[in-house]
């Protein structure tokens, strides 16, 4: 039986032809742009480097480059071709002409698609080419790569179909788009990172497998599809990509539920909706919270350093992240309204909503930055504690640092565990301890940068070399007391020899 | 040839119409006035199948027009704001056209370079004036030969030749290929010598909707100058208004010419005179005690 989508009145001319016609010449600077970058970036740079002449270097830089390159085409490919969505004129003009809905999604994404295969299509012959010349065969290897990146722009264009379908083609569908990509990478990193460091063998089996939520991202899928150099033939080395048939099962299944989703909804997109910034009054709250927190949380994390940097106390850090956190989202739920109101006059209509957790949340971040309570200085007496330790971690990253004469190897974890009850003067020199800590002000350390230069002789400032010093105290009421402090390397050294001296 | 029934449509919980229905005859020119606001891009957007009616039927020729192309096919339409793909000339507007309607007659095109002579074809349409942008959209519309022809305030930025040569463009059409003409505007005076029948909008509901004879039949404007004192006709006529000036008085008269006539002259007035009605008088008068605003459609 015929498909109804893809039947051939929706081909028939007259109309798609037209179509296909505009698609093209609206495009041009995508696809022009696209094929020069790809041809630069493969066949012309690898016929230049002979990299195919030699057996041990990898061809897979530009490959991975390419990957990673197509994703900005296809986001904007997929805006363009469906880009008179978001103009009133522009929507009224197309749904007037004699096509129906279906016929206009499905001419549209194809052709749009295809615009963007087409430029792959010559790079990778391209590149074969190159690669006889240079007397090597690489043609199972290109046809791998051609079918993993016509995956990959299945699964991106289709993502970003989706979105301009429901948030439109102006701002709001591209930062929909890229805060999706983020909430994805957070999502596939946290579960990467739990299976990481939260072995199956200390908890039993996880339900998903390790890199399971890959497909959740896009972008993950293309960087973890790597080349391989795989064994030596007559030619060369052949080379092949890992993971290849499960990456591109993924690919096509997400980026297919993708399109029929975008399908469904470009069906029941009302065309009065097209000036609009959403077109789905349901997806509303979802686009201005889904943007308040992706947007906020990325703000945080690329602007927070700046405020918790120089912050020490671990719970303090943690109370003014969150406290950034809150402001930001706040911040990024004021631009999301202006995006949807279309308008920058839109705080006096939120200023309840906005304005309290917007002040209290900089008013609790400055108090814990100026520490108006003394909870960072907060040293117990002595004759309330039961017991204490102290754990002075070393990152077991930094590599090879060595300080004055006590030669002590920063590929250490050092775990210092004293206090007992009874040793009554080992506990006051670790409250001396604490309090060297805190009356240094390690707040202020901003520097912190401390290696031991050899030729010198002395210390020089490079890399974060910042460590944590975590102190316990049980208290003799039963409570208990953690102080976690991110301090210079070099004062971790001070407090190491203070103690080794004792 | 359009029949639309009580179609309703609604805006985020506005609504826009409000149980309109209306019929335009074949080879007609249909004329749509109303207010700001009244609802009539929004029918129009039905009519060329843009919008999809909440409820009620938008038919052509018995067929639904929504997401139904052979219909659409038969339809040209200029939008009050108009649209050109992006850097597109004439001529590639032409092309684009031809591919899209079978009809396109593209001798006509040449043909109408002598009318349309000061356009040119290769320059982008947008780097033209507002009132060539207008020419260009008539030029391609009329050459798509299409069955139904829909305007929507068709003729704002053309100078008055342009305009009467537009028109004339059209009734030709009208004329010899029975076109159907559904025209929307605010302004009557624009639609006074081209419409068959007019339609009234306001609120999202068709107040009103008349042939042009017909509503200029049925309204007399009388002036009458009497020898002494006027007398009182409120129970005689259907007086709908009234106003002197010295001994001159002039009515606005729902009713019979000649049985008017006859009651002035049972008073023996000095003269009597018929002053010819223009479509504005009509609607303030025929719809003067309706609140709908009507002062807004008389510009």
């Amino acid at each position: 039986m015929e498909s109804k989508i893809l039947s051939s009145d929706t081909w028939k001319a007259p109309g798609a032809k037209a179509l296909i016609i505009h698609d093209i010449k609206t495009t041009w600077p995508i696809w022009a742009a696209c094929t020069f970058f790809m041809c630069w970036l493969i066949p012309v740079s690898l016929s230049f480097d002979n990299i195919f002449d030699r057996r041990y270097i990898s061809i897979s830089i530009p490959f991975d480059v390419a990957k990673i390159l197509i994703i900005p085409v296809c986001i904007l490919m997929a805006m363009r071709v469906f880009g008179y969505l978001s103009k009133e004129k522009a929507t009224t003009f197309f749904h007037s002409l004699p096509f129906t809905r279906t016929k206009l999604f499905v001419v549209n994404a194809l052709t749009g698609f295809l615009l963007i295969i087409i430029p792959l299509v010559f790079v990778g012959i391209t590149t074969v080419i190159v690669a006889a010349v240079k007397g090597t065969d690489i043609i199972v290897f290109m046809i791998e790569w051609f079918l993993i990146i016509c995956c990959e722009c299945i699964y991106v264009y289709g993502f970003t179909i989706l979105m301009a379908i429901i948030f439109g083609t102006k701002v709001s569908g591209y930062a929909m788009t890229g805060i999706l990509f983020f909430y994805a990478e957070i999502i596939v990193n946290i579960y990467s990172s739990l299976y990481s460091n939260i072995h199956p063998s200390v908890i039993g089996n996880f339900i998903f497998p390790n890199g399971f939520f890959q497909f959740l991202s896009p972008i993950s899928m293309a960087v973890n599809i790597n080349v391989v150099n795989d064994y030596w033939t007559s030619t060369g080395y052949s080379y092949h990509f890992n993971n290849l048939g499960i990456t591109i099962a993924e690919d096509l299944i997400v980026g297919g539920l993708m399109i029929a989703a975008a399908f469904l909804l470009y069906k029941h997109r009302k065309s009065e909706k097209s000036g609009e910034i959403i077109a789905f009054n349901s997806f509303r709250m979802v686009f201005k919270w889904g943007f308040a927190l992706g947007f906020g949380a990325f703000l945080t994390l690329m602007l927070g350093e700046t405020v918790t940097g120089n912050i020490s106390d671990l719970s303090k850090m943690i109370i003014v992240q969150s406290c950034l956190f809150v402001f930001f989202v706040l911040l990024s739920y004021l631009i999301a309204e202006m995006i949807v109101q279309k308008k920058f006059n839109v705080f006096y209509k939120l200023r309840f909503e906005i304005f309290l957790p917007f002040a209290a949340s900089i008013i609790v971040s400055l108090m814990m930055v100026f520490d108006v309570f003394g909870a960072t200085r907060y040293v117990p007496d002595r004759d309330d504690i039961e017991y204490m330790n102290i754990n002075i971690n070393i990152d077991k990253d930094e590599s090879y640092y060595t300080f004055s004469s006590k030669q002590y190897s920063a590929r250490h974890y050092i775990s210092l565990h004293y206090g007992k009850p009874s040793e009554y003067e080992l506990m006051e020199k670790f409250i001396d301890l604490h309090k060297y800590i805190t009356a240094g002000d390690p707040d202020s350390y901003t520097y912190s940068n401390l290696v031991f230069d050899k030729d010198t002789m002395s210390y020089k400032s490079s890399g974060d070399n910042k460590t944590w010093v975590h102190i316990w105290y049980d208290m003799k009421d039963g409570t208990y007391i953690t102080r976690e402090y991110y301090v210079p390397f070099h004062y971790v050294i001070s407090c190491i020899d203070y103690m080794q001296a004792y | 040839m359009i029949t639309v029934k009580n179609v309703e449509k609604s805006f985020d919980g506005l609504k826009a119409l409000d149980g309109i229905s209306l019929n335009v005859e074949k080879g007609s020119v249909y004329g749509l006035v109303g207010p700001n606001g009244a609802g009539k891009s929004t029918i129009i957007k039905h009519l060329t199948g843009v919008y999809k009616a909440d409820n009620g039927e938008v038919l052509i020729d018995d067929e639904p027009v929504y997401e139904n192309p052979k219909v659409k096919e038969k339809i040209s339409y200029i939008p009050d704001e108009l649209f050109f793909i992006n850097r597109a000339s004439v001529k590639q507007m032409m092309k684009f056209y031809r591919n899209i309607y079978k009809n396109f007659d593209i001798e006509r095109f040449e043909k109408l370079k002598n009318v349309f002579a000061t356009i040119n074809i290769n320059k982008p349409i947008s780097r033209l004036s507002k009132g060539m942008q207008k020419q260009a959209a008539f030029w391609l519309t009329i050459c798509c030969n299409p069955e139904i022809i829909i305007l929507d305030e068709p003729v704002d930025g053309l100078d008055p030749v342009m305009r009467r040569q537009v028109w004339s463009l059209l009734l030709q059409d009208v004329a010899e290929r029975s076109t159907t003409v559904l025209v929307s505007s605010h302004n009557l005076r624009e639609l006074e010598d081209v419409c068959d029948t007019v339609g009234i909008l306001s609120h999202g509901k068709m107040l009103l909707e008349k042939s042009l004879s017909s509503l200029q039949g049925s309204v007399i404007k009388y002036q009458v100058v009497y020898n002494g004192e006027a007398p009182d006709l409120k129970d005689k006529l259907d007086i709908l208004h009234v106003q002197n000036n010295g001994s001159v008085y002039t009515y606005i008269i729902r009713g019979e010419g000649k049985m008017i006539e006859d009651v002035f002259k049972s008073f023996q007035p000095m003269i009597v005179d018929v002053i010819p009605l223009t479509l504005e008088e009509i609607f303030i008068y025929e719809l003067g005690g309706e609140d709908y605003g009507i002062k807004d459609i008389i510009i």
